[in-house]
C-alpha cells in the first residue's frame, strides 16, 4: 500500500487496517492482501465479508441518504434496502471495482425511488418534512436559513442533488464523484458545475428577497 | 452572488440540522441481508420443494408399506450435518464461526461471551469433542484466559451448555485439551499459585475434578506463568501441557499420567523446574514422541522421549520465534512449521525419517514482514482436504474489531490458496476432521 493511497483514505484499505494515521498499527503488506481476499469474499457472496466491505462506507451512505431524504429515519431505512439490493447485485461489482464508491451509488438510486414513492402517495418531494413544523429535520432545529436551504435543495433534480451531496457535504473529490455516478472525471466535474449554478440560482433570489 | 465556499457552508448547516447519527445501522444492514437471504433460498426452491416433497412423501410411503408388509422396519435412522467440512475460528472480539474448509466461507457466527477487556494473545481455545459434533470455546475474559467452557453445535452453531470452569479464587484457564478414549476436556489454567487442570466430562457436561499440577514461585515472574498449549498423547495415557512467559527458570513442559478419575504429575528433575524445561510453544506428537519448538533464532524443532529426553534438534531454515507450532502428518512422517506473521513468516516441511528440511517458503528479509502471498501465521491446524487453516495475526496480541484473516495453504508447496477476512483477529483455529488437540 503506497502512502498515496493510504493518504487518500481509501476505504477498503482503511477498513484492513493498513492506513492507520496514527500509525498504532505498522504499515504492511497484508493490508494489500486483507483488502483483495475480502473483495473475493464480498463477490462470492460471504455475508461477513460483504459487511466488512460495507462498514467503512455505511456512515457516508447514511448522510448521503440524509443529504437527499431530509429524513433521517428514511435514510436509514434507505440504507438498508440498499443493502440488500447490493447484496443482490454482488455479481455485478466488478474486479477491481471498489466498494465504497459503487454502494454509495446503489443508495442514491434508492433514495431515488424512495422520494418518487413519496410523490406517488402526492405527500412531494420532501415537503412533508419541510412544512411540518412539530416534525424532525429544519423546523425543529428553529434554522430558518437552513430551512430555506433544504427547500433549494429539495427543488433540485435528483442528479444534482446528488452531486451537491457528495462535494459538498462528502467532501469527495471530482475523481470520487465520478465513480459513484458513472460518468468521467471531466463529465462530473460538468455535472457538479452546473448543479452549483442551480442551487445558486435557487437560494440567490431569496437572499434579496 | 455567494461564492462557493459560503454556499457549501450553508449547505453543510442546512444538512447537518437534519443529520442524526444512526448508530448500529451496520448491523441491521446485515440483519436485513440474512433475511434476504434466507428468504431467497426459500422461495426459488418453493414451487421445486413442494413437488419433490410430494413425490418424498409417496414414495417413503411405499417404502414403509413395503418394509411393514415385509417386517423389516427398524428404527429411523436421522444424519445430522456434518462439520468435517468446516474450520472452526474464535476472534479476539469471543465470535466463535464455523467456516467451510474449501471456500471459508462463513456458514455461522455466535458469540460466545461479551468482549474480552483487552487484546488477547492466541492460544489453545477451542477444541472438538470427539466425534465432532460439538465445538467447546474458552472465551478469555481478559488478557490471561477465561473461566467457563462454552459449547455449540458443530454443524449449526446452536448454542448449548455453558460450564462454568472456576468457581472462585480466581482460576484462569488458558489451554484445553480433548481426551478422545474418555470423552473428556482437559482445561489448563493458574490461580494465585499454582497451574491447575481442571477435569470435565463432556458426555454429561460436568466438571469431575480440579486438581493443582503444579507450585508457581511466589516470586513475581517476568511476564506471567499462563499455559499455552495442552495436548493429550494419541494413546491417551499423558497429558502435556506448556506454560511460562519469558523467564526460561519457571517455564517449559510437563505432563500428568492419566489413571482412572486421577492426574499423576511429573516430577522435575529439579525442584521447581518444569518436567521439561524451556520449552513453551506448542506440542504435537509423532508415534510416542513429543515434538514441538525452540525459541533461539534460527529456530529448530526438537524431538524428545516422551520423558522429555532430546532425541534430535533438527534445522527448520525459519527464524527465531517464528514458528508457535508443528503440524504433524503421520500418514506421511513429516512436519509442517508455519512462522509467525509478527515475525518473518515463511514455511518448512520436515522430513521426520530424514530428518531434512525444506524451506516451503522462505522467511521475510530482516525488518520486513511476510508478503501477502506467503504464508505465515498462528494456530495452524490440518484439514482433511490435506490443506492447513492458519490465522494471520500481526502483532503478539490480537485486538477486536481489527480485521483478521484465515488463510489456507498448501503444505506441499508453501502456497496460500485461499483467504477470507473475519471482524475481528482470530485467536485460534480448530479443524472439523481433528477432535483432540
Amino acid at each position: 500500500v503506497t502512502a498515496s493511497r493510504c493518504d487518500a483514505e481509501d476505504n477498503e484499505h482503511r477498513l484492513a487496517g493498513g492506513c492507520n494515521p496514527v500509525g498504532a498499527r505498522p504499515r504492511n503488506t497484508n493490508v494489500v492482501d486483507a483488502g483483495a481476499a475480502l473483495l473475493v469474499g464480498v463477490r462470492e457472496g460471504d455475508v461477513e465479508a460483504f459487511e466488512a466491505a460495507l462498514a467503512p462506507v455505511i456512515d457516508k451512505a447514511h448522510r448521503l441518504a440524509t443529504a437527499m431524504l431530509h429524513d433521517a429515519a428514511a435514510a436509514e431505512d434507505a440504507v438498508q434496502e440498499a443493502s440488500i439490493k447490493a447484496w443482490r447485485k454482488l455479481d455485478r461489482l466488478r474486479e477491481g471495482a471498489e466498494m465504497g464508491p459503487w454502494f454509495l451509488g446503489i443508495v442514491a438510486n434508492e433514495c431515488r425511488t424512495t422520494l418518487r414513492s413519496r410523490w406517488r402517495r402526492s405527500v412531494g418531494p420532501l415537503s412533508g418534512e419541510l412544512g411540518n413544523p412539530g416534525g424532525h429535520g429544519a423546523m425543529e432545529a428553529g434554522i430558518v436559513a437552513s430551512q430555506d436551504m433544504l427547500r433549494a435543495l429539495s427543488s433540485l433534480r435528483h442528479g444534482d442533488r446528488l452531486v451537491i451531496a457528495l462535494r459538498f457535504w462528502l467532501d469527495m473529490p471530482v475523481e470520487e464523484i465520478a465513480k459513484v455516478i458513472g460518468k468521467s472525471p471531466a463529465a462530473a466535474k460538468a455535472t457538479l458545475y452546473r448543479a452549483i449554478e442551480r442551487l445558486r440560482g435557487h437560494v440567490e433570489p431569496r437572499d434579496r428577497a | 452572488v455567494i461564492d462557493d465556499d459560503t454556499l457549501q457552508r450553508r449547505v453543510r448547516e442546512a444538512l447537518d440540522s437534519v443529520y442524526r447519527p444512526a448508530p448500529g445501522l451496520l448491523g441491521r444492514c446485515i440483519e436485513a441481508v440474512e433475511r434476504s437471504r434466507r428468504r431467497s433460498l426459500l422461495r426459488g426452491p418453493l414451487a421445486a420443494a413442494a413437488l419433490a416433497a410430494a413425490a418424498v412423501i409417496v414414495a417413503v410411503a411405499t417404502l414403509v408399506h413395503h418394509q411393514l408388509s415385509q417386517g423389516t422396519l427398524g428404527p429411523a435412522a436421522s444424519p445430522a450435518p456434518s462439520p468435517a467440512g468446516l474450520v472452526f475460528t474464535i476472534d479476539a472480539d469471543n465470535q466463535v464461526a464455523a467456516l467451510d474448509a474449501t471456500t471459508l466461507q462463513v456458514r455461522w457466527r455466535r458469540p460466545a461471551a461479551p468482549s474480552p477487556s483487552s487484546g488477547i494473545a492466541p492460544g489453545d481455545l477451542l477444541q472438538l469433542s470427539p466425534d465432532g459434533a460439538t465445538l467447546w470455546a474458552l472465551p478469555p475474559a481478559d488478557a490471561r484466559g477465561g473461566t467457563a467452557l462454552h459449547s455449540f453445535d458443530a454443524a449449526t452453531g446452536a448454542a448449548g451448555k455453558v460450564i462454568a470452569l472456576s468457581t472462585g479464587g480466581g482460576t484462569i484457564y488458558r489451554a484445553l485439551a480433548v481426551d478422545s478414549r474418555r470423552d473428556s476436556l482437559y482445561a489448563v489454567g493458574i490461580d494465585a499459585a499454582h497451574i491447575v487442570v481442571t477435569t470435565v466430562d463432556l458426555r454429561r457436561g460436568v466438571v469431575l475434578s480440579t486438581a493443582a499440577t503444579r507450585t508457581l514461585p511466589s516470586t513475581p515472574a517476568v511476564g506471567l506463568d499462563l499455559p499455552s498449549d495442552a495436548a493429550v498423547t494419541p494413546d491417551g495415557t499423558r497429558l502435556y501441557y506448556s506454560f511460562g512467559g519469558a523467564d526460561e527458570d519457571r517455564a517449559g513442559i510437563d505432563w500428568l499420567t492419566i489413571g482412572a478419575g486421577v492426574l499423576t504429575p511429573c516430577t522435575p528433575a529439579k525442584p521447581g523446574a518444569a518436567c521439561i524445561p524451556g520449552f513453551v510453544n506448542r506440542i504435537a506428537f509423532s508415534g510416542d514422541h513429543l515434538l514441538t519448538t525452540d525459541s533461539v533464532h534460527p529456530q529448530h524443532l526438537v524431538e524428545m522421549s516422551a520423558d522429555g529426553a532430546v532425541l534430535r534438534t533438527l534445522g527448520t531454515g525459519l527464524g527465531g520465534g517464528a514458528s508457535d507450532g508443528v503440524v504433524v502428518d503421520s500418514a506421511h512422517g513429516t512436519a509442517t512449521l508455519l512462522g509467525g506473521c509478527p515475525a518473518l513468516g515463511g514455511m518448512a516441511g520436515i522430513d521426520l525419517g530424514t530428518g531434512q528440511a525444506h524451506v516451503l517458503a522462505a522467511p521475510a528479509a530482516a525488518g520486513n514482514t511476510p508478503a501477502p502471498d506467503q504464508p505465515c501465521g498462528v494456530r495452524a491446524v490440518a484439514l482433511r482436504s490435506g490443506l492447513l487453516a492458519a490465522s494471520r495475526v500481526v502483532a503478539g496480541t490480537a485486538t477486536a474489531g481489527t480485521p483478521g484473516t484465515v488463510e489456507l495453504i498448501d503444505p506441499a508447496t508453501g502456497r496460500v490458496v485461499r483467504q477470507a477476512v473475519l471482524r475481528s483477529e482470530v485467536v485460534d483455529v480448530v479443524g472439523g476432521a481433528q477432535p483432540g488437540s
